[in-house]
C-alpha cells in the first residue's frame, strides 16, 4: 500500500498545496518558538470561562480532546496525575473540548474526574487557530506564552518525557 | 460577524476532514484491484501521510442486461489504525457511505461484523475494523435508467490509532464499463461472509430476557441475550472460545455494555447486559452476534429482538388488567393534583371544613355521595366512549371539550354554581328546584354533584401514568373501559372521601365561621376563572364571535338567575313578568349558542413553536432528509399541553436546542375532532393528549415517547439523545460537511 502511495505522492503535494492556500493560517498558526494564540471560552462545567492569558506567568500544556476520540480520553486521567506533580502557581493544565454536544463531555468527565478546568468549544474556533489537524494536539506554552513543544496523539508512555519537558520549562525561571 | 465565524470554521473543518486534502492516483496497470482514478483516494493526513485508501468497486451482477451491481468501498488501513462500525461503540465515530447512483435504488450497507477494540487501557469498547474492510452494497436500475451509470458515493470516517483523524473522501465511476473480475468477485464474497446472517439459518433460537420496564430515557436495565442451541443436532452454531461474542449497538434504544458469558448447560449459553434505555418507544435489543458452527467456521447472526416496555403499545396487550387498575388508581389520584380540578378541589376543602365539626354519620354520607358522584359520572363517561364506538366513532380522553356546545354547557354550570357560592340564590332557596344544577348549599346530593363536576373538569388533563390506563381501556372491549375509568375515578375521588370518613384528619380542620362565606365567594371567583378558560377554549375553536354569543348567553344566565333569586319572595305575577321575561332573554341568547360553528376559526399554532402540522408523511420525507424530528399532539382544552408548552416547549433554551439541532417540529392539533389524529395517537398506544414524542433521524429507528408532565432538563436531556442518539445521526453531519460545510456547522454532530 505504502509504496502505491509514494507513487502518487506528487500529486497529493499538488492538491495539498492548493487546500493549503485554502487554509491560509494554519502552517504559521501555532508552532514551536511562536506566541500561542489567545483565547477565552466558556468553561465545560459551566463554571467560569477559561483564558489562556489568566495564566500568563505559569507554563501550560493545553490540550485539545473530544469524546470521539479515545486516546484523548486515555490521556485525561494520565494529564491530571502529571498536574499533581507540580506547583499551582507554575504549572496548568488547560483543556478545550470540541464535542459539539457539550454533554458528551460533561458525561465523560463524571466518570473520568480531573482537576483542571475544561473550556467548550463546539464550533471549533479555537483548534481552527492553533491549526490542529489531528486529536488529541497539545502544546506546552512557557510563562511567557510561546510554544515550546506540540505533541500529537497520546499513549502511556508519553507521560515520562513530557514531565522531563515541563521540568525544564517551570525550572526556567525568566517571564 | 456570523459570515466571518462561518469561514473560521470551515476552514478549520476542512483542515480535519481528510487532513487537509485527498488525492487522485492514475490506475496502475499493475494492481489487481485497478480502479479508474476517480474511483480512487487516500486521506485522513498524519502530517502529511495518508492513513487510508479507498477504492469504488464494482460488480455487474448476474441479471441479463446489467441492471443490477453489485458496488462497495474498499477500505485499507495502515497497520495500527482503524476505522468504526455503525455503531462505534463508547467512543469513536460511525462511518458514512452516501451514495448517488442516478437511475438505481441503492439498498443499504450490509456491514460486516466488527471486531472490538478495547481502548483506554480497557476503559472503552469500541467496535469497527481494521487493515482491510469492505462496505458493499447493491445498486439496482430501473427501467428509465440512463445508458451511462455513473456511481457516486461520499466516504466520511474517522481513523484513529494513538490518533484521530477524520477523513471525507468522494469517489465516483461507471458501472457500465466494469468488468468481472476475479479479485473484486473474491473481495465481494469474503465481505459477504461476514455478513450477519438471520439465527435460524444457523439453527438457534434467540431471546432477550429482560423484564418489562418504563419507557423512560435513562432507565438502568439488566438483563441477557440466552442463545438457545439444538440438541441432538450436529451442525449446531456454539460459543466462539475467547472471542467477544456480542456487539450490541443502539438502534433500538438501548445503551448496553457485555457483561460475562456462562454456558446454559446444554450447548447454548447466555450473555449478560446491562446499560440505560435512551427511552424509545418499542425498544429492541439489537446488534451483532459472533460464533462458531459446527463445523468449526465462524459465523455472524443478527440479534433484533423486542425488549418488553410497559408503557409501549405494542406490549399493552401483556400489560394486564391488573396492572392497568392499579395505574388507573395512581393516575385518578395524581388528577387530583392537576390545574383542571383545582376549583373544585377548592370547594371540597370548604366541604370539609363544614363538616369535619358535625355528626361523622353525616361526614361519612358526604364522602360517599361524592365517591358516587365520581363513579357515576365516570361510568356516563365510559357508556358514552362505548356506545359512540358502538355507532363507528371513535373518540379519546377529553373528547367532549372538542364539541363547543358540551364547552358551553359546562360553562354555564359553572357561572350559575358561582352566582350560588356569591349568595345570590343561597338563603332559603327551594333545594328541590334547583337540586337539578346541584346548586343546594348543604346535604349529600351537593357532594353527588361535586363528583360529577370533578370528572367533567379533569378530563381535560392527563396525569403520569394515566395515559398509559387510558390507552389500554381504549384498546380493550367495553367491560375494560369501564373497569378502568371507574379505577380512575376512585382514585380521583379517595382524597376527599378518607378525609370525610376520618374523624381524626377532620379534627384538624378550622371550625366553620363567619369566614365561611367569604370563602366561598372567594371561590365562586375561582369558578369563574375557569369560565374564562372554557370561553378561551370556544373563541380558539369557534371564533371571536361564537365567544361573544356565550358571554351574551352566559350574561343572560346570570341576569335571570339573579331575576329568580330578587323576584321569589315577591309576588306571584311579578315572579311569573319575570320569569318570562328571563326565558325570552335566555332563548335569544340561547339561540346563538346553538348556532355557534366549531369550524369557524382556523387552526392557531404558536408562533414561537411554528411547527408544521402533522403528517406521517412528511415526518418520514424529514427523517429521511437526515433531519431528528420533534412531534407533539396537543388540544387547547388540554390544560397540561398548555402547561407544558408555556413552561417548557416555548422557553428560549429549548427552542434554541430544537433548532440547533436541526429539528423539523410537528403539531397535531386535537382540538377539534379529528380522526386521524387520533387514529395516530392510537398508533402510539394512547387515546388522549398530551404526547411528546422525538423521533431520531435514523430511519427505523423508533421515536422518544417523552412523559405527559415535561421538565425543561429533561426534555434538553431528550433532544440530545435523539440528535446524537444513532449512528446514521453522526453519519448525515460528517456526510453534510464535505458539500456544505455551513449545513454541516449548523447540524449537530460531532464534527
Amino acid at each position: 500500500m505504502m509504496g502505491r502511495r509514494f507513487r502518487s505522492r506528487r500529486g497529493a503535494a499538488a492538491l495539498a498545496l492548493a487546500t493549503g492556500l485554502l487554509l491560509g493560517t494554519q502552517a504559521s498558526a501555532a508552532g514551536v518558538g511562536q506566541k500561542a494564540p489567545e483565547f477565552t471560552a466558556p468553561a465545560l462545567d459551566g463554571a467560569k470561562s477559561v483564558s489562556l492569558g489568566a495564566h500568563r506567568g505559569k507554563v501550560v500544556y493545553l490540550d485539545f480532546w473530544a469524546s470521539w476520540c479515545p486516546p484523548c480520553l486515555t490521556s485525561l486521567p494520565q494529564l491530571e496525575e502529571l498536574r499533581k506533580q507540580f506547583p499551582s502557581d507554575q504549572f496548568q493544565i488547560l483543556a478545550v473540548n470540541v464535542d459539539q454536544d457539550p454533554e458528551k463531555a460533561r458525561k465523560f468527565l463524571e466518570r473520568t474526574k480531573v482537576g483542571y478546568p475544561s473550556a467548550t468549544d463546539p464550533k471549533g474556533r479555537i483548534p481552527e487557530t492553533f491549526g490542529i489537524e489531528t486529536m488529541p494536539t497539545s502544546f506546552l506554552i512557557d510563562r511567557r506564552g510561546v510554544i515550546r513543544y506540540v505533541h500529537h496523539g497520546f499513549r502511556k508512555g508519553d507521560v515520562a518525557p513530557l514531565r522531563e519537558r515541563i521540568q525544564k520549562l517551570v525550572a526556567t525561571r525568566d517571564k | 460577524m456570523e459570515l466571518a465565524m462561518s469561514k473560521m470554521n470551515r476552514r478549520w473543518l476542512l483542515a480535519l476532514l481528510g487532513g487537509a486534502s485527498f488525492s487522485l492516483r492514475a490506475a496502475a496497470a499493475t494492481d489487481p484491484l485497478a480502479v479508474p482514478p476517480s474511483a480512487w483516494a487516500e486521506g485522513a493526513f498524519d502530517r502529511g501521510n495518508p492513513r487510508v485508501e479507498a477504492r469504488l468497486l464494482a460488480l455487474p451482477g448476474d441479471t441479463s442486461g446489467r441492471g443490477e451491481f453489485r458496488i462497495g468501498v474498499l477500505f485499507d488501513l495502515d497497520p495500527g489504525w482503524h476505522l468504526y462500525w455503525r455503531d462505534p461503540g463508547e467512543s469513536g465515530l460511525a462511518t458514512a457511505l452516501s451514495w448517488s447512483v442516478p437511475g438505481a435504488s441503492v439498498e443499504p450497507i450490509a456491514w460486516p461484523a466488527p471486531a472490538a477494540f478495547r481502548e483506554s487501557e480497557g476503559l472503552f469498547t469500541t467496535y469497527g475494523y481494521q487493515g482491510r474492510v469492505l462496505l458493499a452494497t447493491r445498486a439496482v436500475f430501473g427501467a428509465g435508467a440512463p445508458r451511462q451509470r455513473i456511481a457516486r458515493v461520499r466516504a466520511d470516517l474517522l481513523v484513529c490509532e494513538v490518533e484521530c483523524i477524520p477523513a471525507s473522501l468522494a469517489l465516483e465511476r461507471r458501472l457500465d464499463t466494469a468488468h468481472e473480475s476475479g479479485d473484486v468477485r473474491a473481495l465481494f464474497e469474503a465481505a459477504a461472509q461476514r455478513i450477519p446472517i438471520p439465527p435460524a439459518s444457523l439453527g438457534i433460537e434467540l431471546e432477550a430476557g429482560f423484564a418489562a420496564h418504563a419507557a423512560d430515557a435513562g432507565t438502568s436495565i439488566s438483563g441477557s441475550l440466552a442463545v438457545r442451541s439444538c440438541p441432538g443436532e450436529e451442525r449446531c452454531a456454539r460459543l466462539s472460545p475467547g472471542a467477544p461474542v456480542f456487539f450490541p449497538d443502539r438502534r433500538g434504544g438501548a445503551e448496553l455494555e457485555v457483561g460475562g458469558v456462562e454456558p446454559d448447560g446444554a450447548g447454548g449459553f447466555r450473555v449478560a447486559l446491562s446499560g440505560r434505555r435512551t427511552g424509545f418507544l418499542e425498544p429492541r435489543l439489537t446488534g451483532v452476534l459472533a460464533l462458531v458452527d459446527g463445523d468449526g467456521t465462524p459465523q455472524v447472526v443478527e440479534v433484533d429482538l423486542a425488549l418488553p416496555d410497559a408503557a409501549s403499545a405494542a406490549a399493552a396487550d401483556a400489560l394486564g388488567l391488573a396492572q392497568a387498575l392499579v395505574l388507573a388508581l395512581l393516575g385518578g389520584l395524581l388528577l387530583n393534583l392537576m390545574p383542571c380540578v383545582l376549583p373544585v378541589l377548592a370547594l371540597k376543602a370548604v366541604a370539609i371544613a363544614e363538616l369535619a365539626h358535625r355528626r361523622r354519620g353525616e361526614a361519612v354520607a358526604h364522602g360517599v355521595a361524592y365517591l358516587v358522584g365520581v363513579l357515576a359520572s365516570m361510568a356516563s363517561l365510559a357508556a358514552v366512549v362505548v356506545a359512540l364506538r358502538a355507532a363507528g366513532t371513535a373518540v379519546g380522553w377529553g373528547f367532549q371539550f372538542q364539541e363547543p356546545l358540551f364547552v358551553a354547557t359546562l360553562a354555564s354550570v359553572l357561572v350559575v354554581f358561582a352566582i350560588n357560592l356569591f349568595g345570590v340564590f343561597e338563603i332559603g332557596v327551594d333545594t328541590g328546584r334547583l337540586a337539578g344544577f346541584g346548586a343546594e348549599a348543604a346535604g349529600s346530593r351537593r357532594s353527588f354533584f361535586d363528583g360529577l363536576l370533578a370528572v367533567v373538569l379533569a378530563t381535560p388533563c392527563s396525569a403520569p401514568f394515566l395515559g398509559t390506563a387510558v390507552g389500554f381501556a381504549f384498546a380493550g372491549r367495553a367491560p375494560v373501559v369501564f373497569a378502568v375509568f371507574l379505577a380512575i375515578g376512585v382514585g380521583l375521588a379517595l382524597p376527599f372521601a378518607m378525609v370525610a370518613a376520618s374523624p381524626g384528619l377532620a379534627r384538624w380542620l378550622p371550625r366553620s365561621g363567619p369566614w365561611m362565606p367569604k370563602l366561598r365567594a372567594g371561590l365562586g371567583f375561582a369558578l369563574l376563572a375557569t369560565v374564562v378558560w372554557l370561553l378561551w377554549i370556544v373563541g380558539r375553536s369557534a371564533g371571536a364571535d361564537a365567544m361573544a354569543s356565550l358571554l351574551g348567553w352566559l350574561l343572560a344566565l346570570g341576569f335571570a338567575t339573579w331575576l329568580f333569586a330578587v323576584l321569589r319572595g315577591g309576588s306571584r305575577v311579578a315572579l311569573h313578568a319575570g320569569g318570562s321575561l328571563a326565558i325570552l332573554l335566555l332563548l335569544a341568547a340561547g339561540v346563538g349558542v346553538v348556532k355557534i360553528d366549531r369550524a369557524a376559526a382556523p387552526p392557531q399554532p404558536a408562533a414561537s413553536r411554528s411547527p408544521r402540522p402533522y403528517q406521517a408523511a412528511a415526518i418520514a420525507e424529514e427523517r429521511r432528509a437526515g433531519r431528528p424530528v420533534f412531534a407533539y399532539f396537543t388540544a387547547d382544552w388540554c390544560l397540561t399541553c398548555k402547561v407544558n408548552e408555556r413552561v417548557v416547549l416555548d422557553d428560549a433554551e429549548v427552542q434554541g436546542a430544537l433548532s440547533r439541532a436541526g429539528f423539523a417540529v410537528f403539531e397535531a392539533d386535537w382540538t377539534r375532532r379529528d380522526e386521524s389524529i387520533r387514529a395516530e395517537l392510537a398508533r402510539f398506544g394512547r387515546s388522549g393528549v398530551p404526547l411528546y414524542l422525538l423521533f431520531p433521524a435514523a430511519a427505523g429507528a423508533p421515536p422518544l415517547r417523552l412523559p405527559e408532565l415535561l421538565s425543561k432538563g429533561r426534555f434538553l436531556e431528550a433532544l440530545r439523545d435523539t440528535a446524537q442518539g444513532g449512528p446514521r445521526v453522526r453519519e448525515v453531519t460528517l456526510s453534510s460537511a464535505q458539500t456544505s460545510m455551513d449545513s454541516a456547522l449548523a447540524s449537530n454532530g460531532d464534527l
